[in-house]
């Protein structure tokens, strides 16, 4: 039986970049891996192991699948053939830890001062 | 700074080298050209950049073998599940079949469970299709989905056929099912048509009630009451190829898709069988079928069944 997105929370940081650069559209392993350094600023940067544990993992929670490239991104020999998208449940997971994460942040801008942001 | 390149590309090889069979197979290709991708953008940053590299990729290597080799022990799609027959050699082709339609008492499947039930929502429809699809890709085998019969009692039937049209868009089976009353009876029966990519009309005068048997061992045709106002000269028409079946082209192949022998919640009522049964237990599991939910079973078990199920016609 499929888990409920809140099952899978909290994300990791390099699990949440991925996501998030998968809601962006579909995308190669290397794609994915550049897109995470530049979404997070640099905080996160993925090693080759990582980035295919993450996918393999987030395939088997059903977050993402593994599809044919676009044909004209396939017909380039210098990228990989298979992308990595975004699945509904996916997408229902980004949402919920996004959720999660600006009431944290709403939590701390509450107290005021240094915290408010 | 080559020959530090050179190096851990080597190093990145005997890495994959590690890794299960069935993995390398899928994803080594891939890897490669990413670990290249990543290699080439670190050198533009010099021998800093690409030490920086190196080091991230040694220190998380381990980690990621690791976690290969135990995905693949607790992968629930085992291989190993799908039994070939060494006696015939033949092996071939798996079929999960699953009630979506509910069962309203006017078709004639329901030897298959004996009494009246309820349909699948779409939803979970989806689920168990994705599931197979999913096993299919993992293992390696052709996928393979169509909606069989009695769709059209579904209450989302327009719905289910859009379904295997996403997922089986070339799949050449017939999908209108053998009773063309539930087709007649609907107000959306174009959008049924239209949703069921259907080729074919048959206008014939024959009522499945009049049918003869033996059947023809090749065809097993069913007509549909083309006489019904509503129905407007469009019959159905299910056919399989009954004599052929071992080299059914269509059916799926295919293990365990969902949880491991187990019910489960998002699917109470249509399932468990964990295993494929042999062709006796099967034919027992026919003869009581209460507890039978869903089937796996293999070629010369589904022959078995075919019978007795024609056998049931004829009682019929």
């Amino acid at each position: 039986m499929m888990e409920s997105p809140q099952s899978v929370l909290p994300l990791t940081e390099s699990t949440f970049y991925t996501l998030l650069s998968l809601a962006m559209g579909s995308k190669h392993g290397y794609a994915v891996l550049k897109h995470v350094e530049a979404l997070s600023e640099g905080s996160v940067v993925l090693s080759t192991s990582t980035l295919y544990s993450t996918l393999l993992r987030l395939q088997d929670q059903g977050l993402i699948e593994r599809v044919d490239q676009a044909a004209g991104a396939a017909a380039n020999p210098g990228l990989p053939r298979k992308a990595y998208a975004l699945t509904e449940r996916g997408r229902r997971t980004l949402e919920a830890e996004m959720t999660r994460l600006r009431r944290q942040v709403r939590a701390g801008q509450r107290l005021g001062g240094e915290f408010a942001g | 700074m080559k020959a530090l390149s050179r190096l851990a590309l080597g190093l990145f090889r005997r890495c994959l080298a590690l890794c299960p069979p069935r993995f390398r197979q899928e994803y080594s290709e891939e890897l490669g050209l990413v670990f290249r991708l990543g290699l080439q953008d670190a050198e533009r940053h010099g021998l800093s950049g690409l030490a920086r590299f190196c080091a991230r990729e040694l220190r998380d290597a381990p980690g990621a073998l690791l976690y290969v080799y135990a995905r693949e022990r607790n992968k629930p799609y085992q291989l190993a599940r799908i039994r070939v027959s060494e006696r015939r050699r033949l092996m071939v082709t798996l079929s999960l079949q699953i009630e979506v339609s509910g069962c309203p008492t006017t078709c004639l499947h329901c030897w298959a469970r004996g009494h009246a039930y309820s349909p699948m929502p779409v939803a979970d429809i989806a689920w168990v299709l994705e599931g197979v699809r999913r096993f299919c890709d993992q293992a390696g085998a052709i996928f393979g989905a169509y909606p069989m019969h009695e769709v059209l009692h579904h209450p989302q039937a327009a719905e289910v056929l859009k379904l295997f049209k996403t997922y089986a868009p070339d799949e050449s089976f017939e999908p209108i099912p053998t009773d063309g009353v539930a087709l007649a009876r609907r107000d959306d029966w174009q959008s049924l048509l239209e949703a069921a990519w259907y080729r074919k009309a048959l206008a014939s005068g024959v009522d499945r009630k009049e049918w003869t048997f033996p059947l023809p061992t090749d065809l097993v045709e069913l007509v549909v009451r083309p006489d019904l106002s509503a129905y407007r000269g469009i019959a159905g028409i299910y056919g399989t190829s009954y004599g052929n079946l071992r080299s059914d082209p269509i059916a799926t192949v295919l293990g365990r898709a969902m949880a491991d022998g187990e019910t489960t919640d998002s699917l109470p009522l249509y399932f468990s069988a964990p295993s494929i049964p042999p062709p006796a237990e099967a034919a027992q599991k026919v003869g009581n079928p209460g507890g039978q939910k869903l089937y796996f079973h293999a070629a010369d078990v589904y022959t078995r069944w075919l019978d007795l199920a024609l056998e049931a016609y004829r009682r019929y």
